[in-house]
């Protein structure tokens, strides 16, 4: 088994690839909708069971982070998140890490593209003010060869 | 001859075939639904209020939770995710041996199988704890 903190999602700026700054959680969610292909034709010789064939994919990604102060470059943001809720897609990339930070790549798992939908930052009395970011994945993913 | 229960870490799910080598590795849970489609067949020529059941058709999923959350194994969930094929996806009681990790399958009376499409992942990835893989295969076609 491996541990939660050696699984991050990147996102890709130019030729680097940013972590969340201080993230706590990580939620990578693949869904299929199915459609039951049976018609009048279908010869029930083992029974009355549906058969279902993929029509539709899609996923999400949910990111739960600490709010920080002060510069990090090198990292994503609650600021570089609310900047984000638009339109624009960004690529992203599921990877183990390890290393100084838990933030260097030593294996990709996949990649693709992605839209920040919603993020909701808290500041809860004597808590970590944290927040959690929302993207839906754009198109297909890749895994990595 | 009474029954002996048996515990949830010998009834375990099978991907890709009915075998030791195909029982689902570091699981942790899995729960099977069998469904049954129910549509009132009461009409105006019932003559009372009771709905009148019919079972017009069948379906069933699987659905593991397992910590085997290495590079290639989540390569290899996604690669089926992303597939349009299906995979053989059954459950069955597996035996207690040593060195055999609860994987052997024991062909019991109410082991199942059948075809599947992987239509939901979710990877859980919590700082400091293990990462959790949650997978839900849909049956398609007979469950056997």
């Amino acid at each position: 088994m491996d541990k939660g903190q050696h699984l991050r999602l990147l996102i890709k700026n130019g030729q680097t690839k940013q972590p969340f700054a201080l993230a706590t959680g990580l939620t990578f969610h693949l869904s299929a909708a199915t459609e039951d292909s049976t018609t009048k034709d279908t010869t029930d010789t083992t029974g009355i069971w549906n058969e279902y064939e993929v029509t539709q994919r899609s996923g999400d990604i949910q990111i739960d982070a600490l709010v920080g102060v002060g510069s990090e470059s090198a990292a994503k943001t609650l600021n570089d998140v609310i900047n984000g809720i638009n339109d624009a897609t960004f690529d992203w990339e599921l990877a183990i890490v390890g290393g100084a930070n838990n933030r260097v790549v030593s294996s990709t798992i996949a990649t693709g593209q992605g839209k920040f939908v919603s993020v909701n930052p808290t500041g809860q009395n004597r808590q970590n003010a944290s927040y959690t970011a929302s993207m839906n994945i754009y198109g297909p993913v890749t895994v990595a060869s | 001859m009474a029954l002996t229960k048996i515990m949830g870490q010998n009834f375990r799910a099978f991907v890709g075939g009915h075998a030791a080598a195909n029982a689902v590795v570091e699981e942790t849970n899995c729960a099977v639904q069998i469904q049954g489609n129910m549509e009132d067949a009461s009409t105006k020529d019932t003559e009372n209020a009771w709905t009148t059941e019919a079972m017009t058709s069948k379906q069933w999923q699987i659905q593991v939770d397992e910590l085997n959350a290495t590079a290639a194994r989540l390569k290899a969930i996604i690669t089926q995710f992303n597939s349009d094929s299906t995979v053989s996806v059954g459950f069955d009681q597996t035996a207690t041996t040593a060195g055999g990790q609860n994987r052997t399958p024991s062909n019991a009376p109410f082991a199942r199988s059948g075809q599947a499409h992987l239509t939901d992942v979710s990877i859980s990835a919590p700082n400091r704890q293990n990462i959790q893989v949650s997978l839900t295969y849909q049956g398609t076609g007979a469950l056997s």
